[in-house]
């Protein structure tokens, strides 16, 4: 695919030509169709209540495992506390060693070097946040001094932040000038992009910034940064979701959605499983293309994965169980 | 660069779908036969024996049912007569109180009759047991509210009930479309004979049953079931006062013919599906799942289905991928796993009658999803057939199974235009995020109610709905179909 066939708003364009200039940018992403929040929402809960039981659900924990991003960013991290991370992340289940290993670990520009040490030798990635994390609000400069240092002490992905403010300020083209400024920093690493859809005020924003954020390059859209909340809603990963979707359809590009903030136990992961399988499709189900950003959530995973084998996955379930 | 560092091969290598996750059909209170409920209770037919009542998964056999003849009907029409007016006489409370326990018995055999029904119908688990079984309660709830308050309903100090009303109900939900006219005409001191469709009766007699137990008089409610021979001899019989009809819009229109110059009242008449009209600045995501869900979810959480799609064309074909793979998205399979989204249709007529309209529509353009259909039952993948010639005929079939016919427009006057040419007297959903344009063409378009942005509802007019509907029948509580105002002389009596 080239890029140009019909674009969602219905006329041909291409993607170099909606990046060509400011004014292009802002009426490709003003002609985006309108988000209905009821509608959406209407069928967030209608997901929801998808009974996933028995082996399927042993299936999706397992999934689940290997799609986390296991994180840890906080003002009070120790290189001590990363090693420990470190270790849950290529081992989550001490007993079985068959679960996992995780995706990837994520921290702070400071202890991806601990992390690479303590990770040497397995396949769990290691993810760094940059550009002024949480916030976004710094300079230009420092920013991709931050991306530099990060990639310069190991970090295969760097988690970005939206400069909000000025996006909803209106400032597209900034906007997008900054994140393909990012990643052509990374190089061969990926990129994601923090929305924070919890700032953006509303669905509408929230596919907008998504198609922003894809059409500059990024590799990754996610939810949040944690720091804040509402961080990741039901409806907010279907809009996104939906943008990958769309994208990969316009441009033949298969990006993905990280799911970040306020995830705390196996259901919550398990129904985010359940929208990316039903809104994206059956293949963004990988951990290359869809992750789950958490700290305490694998502990939850791994011990409703230890429960569930040891039910040795039930066929029937009444109405009552998987509430 | 769009792979990341880590793409480890997923732990069991194979597409990730969902385990059956079925409720047991033995959760159903099902007996192998039942009779006409009668003057509070089972009586066996005199003459018309029984005919079976069949499971639309594979065309078995569910029960044995009754077949009610004219005998039967008369001897249920004198003992509603006879009840009648000493339910009417009941204060307004302790009719209330019989609904409200009702609604609690509901509640409390929510599963089982939620299984009953799916069985029955078709009709997914997921719909009956969240959507189907709680609207009913809140139907009951909200007009129990109203028994006692006649007076204020806006048709005088003293409203009086029609009488002895007939209830002829669809096949599509049962249970639900029972208890929305059965609701209102017991809270408004009715007594009713209930026909219910002929291969999905046993929601009826369930509740019946559970009338009776909630303290409602023998006489007030009668089940006849039976083919459509019993409703014929039901609505000839001359001491009716009123009737009120769901079911499709020719039935109706025979309904209506031959009640004119009686005086039986028309109480109530529905029928006729939705149309869908989608506009260029529609929210296409939820667009498309609103279509989805009441058009391939015939069985779905709205008793109207929708079986007409008008696409503005501009959006015409980027609508029609979106649909065709929010389609093929949707779970055909057992009605009774609770992730199926489309069951069987409930009869096999329905199946032959849709099957045969869409040959007869000859040459349009049919496209079908193509999930995995069991060998047995009657099964349809969801259709959508463009339909610019043969829209009526398809219209009057489509809302009994999966089926949306599928016509475009240019301007908001065409498709207004269209939608009246073939109007069966249904509903409207508009879906356009531009406010003055929905309102603008729900003030044009000819519809019993019309919706924007939102599927087709059922609840009781107080349900919370997030959308109103802009026009409607009569007052909006609806309760005028089954009292007459103050003063009005009843005729022949």
């Amino acid at each position: 695919m080239d890029g140009s066939t019909t674009q969602p708003g219905g006329r041909l364009t291409s993607l170099a030509e909606v990046t060509a200039s400011e004014a292009r940018l802002r009426t490709f992403l003003t002609a985006l169709p309108p988000v209905d929040p009821v509608g959406l929402e209407r069928r967030a809960a209608a997901l929801a209540r998808r009974a996933v039981v028995g082996s399927s659900r042993h299936t999706a924990l397992e999934h689940a495992i290997t799609m986390v991003d296991l994180t840890t960013l906080e003002g009070a991290d120790t290189p001590r506390h990363v090693r420990a991370l470190a270790a849950a992340a290529r081992r989550p289940d001490p007993e079985d060693p068959a679960a996992g290993p995780v995706a990837a670990v994520c921290v702070y520009p400071d202890l991806v070097a601990t992390a690479v040490d303590a990770l040497g030798g397995s396949t769990v990635g290691v993810a760094s946040v940059a550009t002024g994390f949480p916030s976004g609000r710094t300079s230009r400069r420092v920013k991709l001094l931050e991306v530099q240092e990060a990639l310069a002490a190991g970090a295969r992905e760097i988690d970005m932040v939206l400069d909000r403010g000025t996006f909803l300020a209106g400032g597209y083209g900034r906007v997008l000038e900054e994140i393909r400024a990012v990643k052509q920093a990374c190089g061969s690493a990926h990129l994601k992009v923090i929305l924070e859809t919890g700032e953006l005020g509303g669905y509408d924003e929230v596919r907008r910034a998504s198609w922003l954020a894809l059409v500059a390059g990024a590799d990754f859209v996610k939810t949040s940064t944690g720091k804040l909340a509402p961080a990741a809603t039901p409806p907010a990963v279907m809009v996104m979701l939906a943008a990958v979707r769309d994208f990969a359809a316009w441009t033949g590009h298969v990006r993905g959605v990280k799911v970040a903030g306020g995830l705390r136990t196996a259901d919550d992961a398990v129904r985010y499983l359940v929208l990316c399988r039903e809104i994206a499709g059956e293949p963004w189900l990988r951990p290359s293309r869809f992750r789950l950003g958490a700290s305490s959530l694998l502990e939850g995973l791994v011990r409703a994965r230890r429960r569930s084998a040891s039910r040795g996955h039930p066929d029937h379930a009444s109405p009552a169980a998987n509430r | 660069m769009t792979e990341g560092p880590v793409d480890a091969t997923r732990p069991t290598g194979s597409p990730w779908d969902y385990a059956p996750a079925a409720v047991s059909a033995a959760r159903a209170p099902l007996r192998s036969s039942y009779g006409l409920f009668v003057d509070g209770g089972h009586v066996e037919p005199r003459a018309g024996g029984h005919t079976a009542c069949r499971d639309p998964r594979d065309g078995g056999v569910l029960a044995e049912v009754a077949v009610a003849d004219a005998a039967d009907v008369d001897a249920a029409v004198r003992v509603a007569r006879r009840a009648q007016p000493s339910w009417a006489a009941r204060p307004g409370r302790e009719r209330a109180r019989v609904l409200l326990t009702l609604a609690e018995l509901l509640e409390r055999d929510r599963e089982a009759i939620a299984v009953l029904e799916t069985l029955d119908s078709g009709r997914p688990i997921r719909h009956t047991l969240e959507d189907d079984l709680p609207a009913a309660a809140d139907h009951l709830v909200h007009h129990a509210g109203w028994a006692d308050k006649l007076a204020w309903a806006g048709l005088g100090a003293g409203p009086t009930a029609h009488g002895v009303l007939a209830q002829l109900t669809s096949s599509r939900a049962p249970l639900l479309a029972l208890i929305r006219d059965l609701a209102p005409a017991l809270a408004c001191g009715n007594s009713v004979v209930v026909k219910p469709a002929g291969c999905t009766p046993l929601s009826a007699l369930l509740v019946a049953e559970l009338a009776r137990e909630a303290g409602l008089p023998p006489g007030v409610l009668a089940v006849l079931t039976g083919p459509a021979a019993t409703g014929e001899a039901l609505l000839g019989h001359p001491d009716l006062d009123a009737v009120t009809f769901r079911g499709p819009a020719a039935t109706l229109r025979s309904v209506r013919r031959r009640l004119a110059g009686r005086r039986t009242a028309l109480a109530h008449g529905e029928a006729g599906g939705d149309i869908a009209l989608v506009f260029d600045d529609a929210a296409v995501d939820e667009a498309v799942d609103g279509i989805a869900q009441a058009a391939c979810c015939n069985q779905g959480p709205t008793s109207w289905s929708t079986s007409r799609l008008l696409v503005q064309e501009r959006v015409h074909d980027q609508l029609l991928d979106a649909l065709r793979a929010r389609l093929e998205g949707c779970r055909v399979g057992d009605p009774l796993d609770r992730n199926t989204d489309v069951g069987p249709l409930v009869a096999s007529d329905h199946l032959r009658a849709l099957h045969a309209r869409m040959e007869a529509t000859g040459g349009a353009d049919a496209w079908s999803a193509s999930p995995d259909l069991p060998d047995t039952g009657w099964w349809l993948a969801p259709t959508i057939v463009s339909a610019e010639v043969a829209t009526t005929s398809l219209a009057a079939v489509a809302d009994r199974g999966p089926v949306i016919g599928l016509q475009s427009f240019r301007t908001p006057a065409e498709a207004v235009a269209k939608a009246d040419a073939a109007w069966l007297g249904g509903t409207a959903t508009i879906w356009s995020a531009t406010g003055w344009r929905g309102q603008s063409v729900a003030e044009h378009i000819r519809a019993r109610s019309v919706w924007i942005n939102a599927l087709p509802q059922t609840g009781p007019p107080d349900r919370g709905l997030g959308v109103t509907p802009v026009t409607g029948v009569g007052t909006p509580h609806g309760l005028e179909a089954f009292l007459r105002p103050t003063g009005e002389v009843r005729h022949g009596r």
